[in-house]
């Protein structure tokens, strides 16, 4: 056990750090922000996954031979780290680098591994998943939408939704049903589908944040190249869980974890400017308790990530235990985002743009948006389910 | 960077858990046991294995191996509700080692064979937590005065490890023969009866030079590697608290299923779960802080290691007995046992509260360096 780095780890940060300081625009953080608008703001990220990719520092713990650095996961780890620490924008294809590309390296083939690989480092190629549907939330493997083989493709009829990044994205991975007469697990496949393909519509949904970030995506008659199948027909449940445990997991903990602490700094750094009447926040003794609660509860979200790291670089596959880590940092950031709409006083409640915000309206956007952790990727009712049955060997 | 124990550690956690599984006290206490006496046949056993030898460096006769290798061990204690005697006298191995080294090697040989007992004696009447509070001191006369209070099996130590302010009136750490002339224990009812605790009074008890191991830095160091210590133990019994209540749900039959295929018990097993498992990250990593962080990093590490480990404990120690129904209201069931310490454990090494506040000033002062 070693939380020190090591001389090679440290001049990786060293040599993050630099160029991150050469590829953000003067002033970053401080005068300069992400546009305001959510369109523009989500090509402003695209753009920005592009620059990575360009500087060499997309995929650093993939392999070399599909376009990543090779390196570890305490690399990845560092990287994430300096990106928070220069408030350098978030990607966008999340659910290409995350999602599909794990997938693809644990259950595709070589053939589909050349092809998208290299393009979701690129971001030539932004990603989405077609997972829930309308009547499949929590009972994912209720999925209705079909996938009918015809010659040389399969033929997609059905509805998903939440897909986020729909309305940017080039590919998605799909989950649909190939029998069905089999038990609802058994009769699953799953797809990588082109959503430039006839037949695929999308549908905005606006959130409680304002935002339109997720979508209701349409398959009708959707033809899909039968090489788009990913590992054995019907056996998409098993290779779904793969993607979920990905989803839920360390790596991408890690990164929100960093996006949570740097809120959590700007609201101490907030405790100690606001005023209520006569003293700040960060002089009330019971303010004070809440601040350090959510200190020791993100701190520990990192050592839960740093945790699984190590067991991952032994060679432990990433396995239900993941509902442990999504669980816990769900419920920890919501916590943290309420308490932060408590504890500064009136004009907490005041949105960007408004002349007397604080931080740029931060706060009240963070606990809107919050309050998607504990439903999106398995609501935390789920995510217990999982742990009792699956974890802890309670019966069905 | 690794968070992770290497193979040797975990083998030699299984190796005790092995051998403490064959004197779990649980079911002897539970028979009117006496604790007092289990603590003596277990002594034997645990410096048979080398455990107090543990971290007293190889010249005097131990393994010289440090706080992270004790980390699962001590996690193994808590959950064996292992007597605080054992935890204290391995705890003052490190500090006399650290501290004091050669000066204290007569001692540290004696720990290692497991022939001498150590009893810390820290905590005050009205004294709270923060040690600037604490008001043993050494007089104008150079004899410590004071009164010490739940200290773990004072009256069969051989020494007394004391936090005291010295004739400067600064924080010190001092190792006291419990034979002197002057040292008065009475032992104390107490919630956990898993041990004895006693209050230990000094009156003018002299001391000597020798007998003093360090200034601040070794009492806050001794406050710190007690909380961490503490918090493993906690982690131990919340891990044993969750094995136990799992078990049990899954035994347990109700409107003809176990009571753990119904939602409303699994749920809140699987809070237990994530409790435990993010309590250990803290434990894990307040060991490592005390081995090699520098003391801001270890202050700000171990309080937080506590402060999570306090709240698990309490959480997972509640559904414990609550998930076992009236069964586990009863004396029979013996949740009561390590719930006692675990509540022993949380109270006396700093509440919640005192260790966030340490936890938010760290934090500021780390902000505040940029």
């Amino acid at each position: 056990m070693d939380f020190n780095y090591s001389a090679e780890e440290q001049a990786f940060r060293d040599e993050v750090r630099a160029w991150l300081a050469s590829a953000l625009p003067q002033g970053w953080g401080k005068t300069v922000f992400e546009p305001e608008d959510e369109d523009e703001r989500a090509h402003f990220r695209i753009e920005w996954e592009r620059k990575l990719y360009e500087g060499g520092w997309s995929g650093i713990s993939w392999p070399k031979k599909y376009g990543g650095r090779g390196a570890t996961l305490v690399e990845q780890g560092i990287f994430a780290e300096e990106c928070a620490r220069a408030q350098a924008p978030e990607g966008i294809n999340v659910i290409g680098r995350n999602l599909a590309a794990t997938t693809l390296m644990h259950h595709g083939n070589e053939a589909q591994r050349e092809r998208y690989l290299p393009k979701i480092l690129a971001a030539e190629e932004i990603w989405c998943q077609g997972f829930s549907e309308p009547n499949a939330g929590s009972d994912l493997a209720s999925a209705r939408c079909r996938a009918v083989a015809d010659g040389d493709h399969f033929v997609v009829n059905g509805q998903k939704i939440w897909t986020s990044f729909a309305q940017y994205s080039q590919w998605c991975i799909l989950l649909a049903r190939t029998d069905q007469d089999a038990p609802k697990h058994k009769g699953l496949s799953f797809f990588l589908v082109d959503m430039k393909s006839p037949g695929v519509t999308i549908r905005p949904l606006t959130q409680i944040s304002g935002e339109k970030e997720f979508n209701e995506t349409f398959f009708e008659d959707v033809r899909v190249p039968k090489e788009n199948l990913v590992g054995e027909l019907n056996d998409g449940w098993r290779i779904a869980m793969t993607t979920l445990a990905y989803e839920r997991g360390a790596e991408d903990a890690l990164a929100r974890q960093i996006r949570f602490k740097q809120e959590l700094d700007l609201l101490i750094a907030q405790a100690q400017e606001v005023r209520l009447g006569a003293q700040r926040p960060i002089d009330d003794p019971a303010i004070r308790q809440r601040l350090a609660q959510s200190i020791v509860d993100l701190e520990l979200m990192r050592m839960n990530c740093l945790r699984e790291f190590s067991k991952a670089i032994k060679g432990e596959k990433p396995g239900p235990e993941s509902s442990l880590m999504k669980l816990y940092w769900s419920h920890v950031a919501q916590d943290m985002a309420d308490m932060a709409m408590e504890v500064l006083g009136p004009e907490a409640l005041l949105m960007q743009g408004d002349p007397d915000t604080i931080a740029r309206g931060r706060f009240p956007m963070a606990f809107m948006q919050s309050r998607a952790f504990t439903i999106y990727s398995g609501t935390s009712e789920i995510q217990r389910n999982i742990i009792a049955e699956r974890v802890l060997g309670l019966p069905k | 960077m690794n968070f992770d124990f290497n193979e040797e550690q975990y083998m030699f956690r299984d190796t005790v858990r092995d051998s403490l599984a064959e004197q779990f006290p649980i079911d002897l206490l539970r028979d009117g046991g006496d604790p007092v006496a289990l603590e003596g046949e277990l002594w034997s056993q645990l410096a048979e294995l080398g455990l107090f030898g543990l971290m007293v460096p190889e010249d005097q006769g131990g393994l010289g191996l440090g706080m992270v290798d004790f980390a699962l061990i001590a996690e193994e204690f808590g959950a064996a509700l292992v007597p605080l005697t054992v935890t204290d006298t391995i705890a003052a191995s490190l500090i006399l080692a650290k501290f004091a080294g050669a000066a204290q090697a007569d001692n540290l040989e004696k720990i290692a064979s497991g022939d001498l007992r150590v009893a810390f004696a820290v905590y005050e009447k009205n004294g709270g937590y923060d040690p600037a509070d604490f008001a043993a001191a050494i007089g104008a006369d150079g004899a410590l005065s004071g009164r010490k209070l739940l200290v773990a099996g004072a009256d069969r130590a051989d020494m007394l490890v004391v936090v005291a302010r010295d004739a400067s009136g600064a924080l010190a750490l001092y190792c006291v023969d419990a034979a002197r002339i002057g040292v008065a224990t009475a032992r104390e009812t107490a919630l956990d009866i898993t041990g004895d605790y006693h209050a230990v009074s000094f009156d003018k008890v002299l001391v000597s030079d020798a007998d003093r191991i360090g200034g601040t830095d070794a009492a806050e160091f001794a406050l710190d590697l007690l909380a961490a210590i503490a918090a493993l133990g906690m982690v131990g019994i919340g891990g044993r608290m969750l094995d136990v209540t799992v078990a049990y749900v899954k035994e347990r039959s109700q409107f003809g299923q176990p009571i753990g295929a119904f939602q409303a018990i699994k749920h809140r097993c699987a809070n237990m779960a994530v409790d435990v498992n993010t309590a250990r990250s803290g434990g894990y990593f307040a060991a490592w802080a005390l081995a090699s962080a520098d003391k801001a990093e270890r202050e700000w590490a171990v309080s937080m290691g506590k402060a999570k480990a306090n709240r698990m404990a309490v959480h997972v120690m509640r559904e414990a007995v609550q998930l076992h129904g009236g069964m586990g209201y009863t004396w029979e069931m013996a949740l009561h046992f390590p719930y006692r310490r675990g509540r022993h454990l949380e109270v006396l090494y700093g509440s919640t509260e005192y260790h966030n506040e340490r936890v938010l000033q760290a934090t500021m002062a780390q902000l505040a360096a940029g």
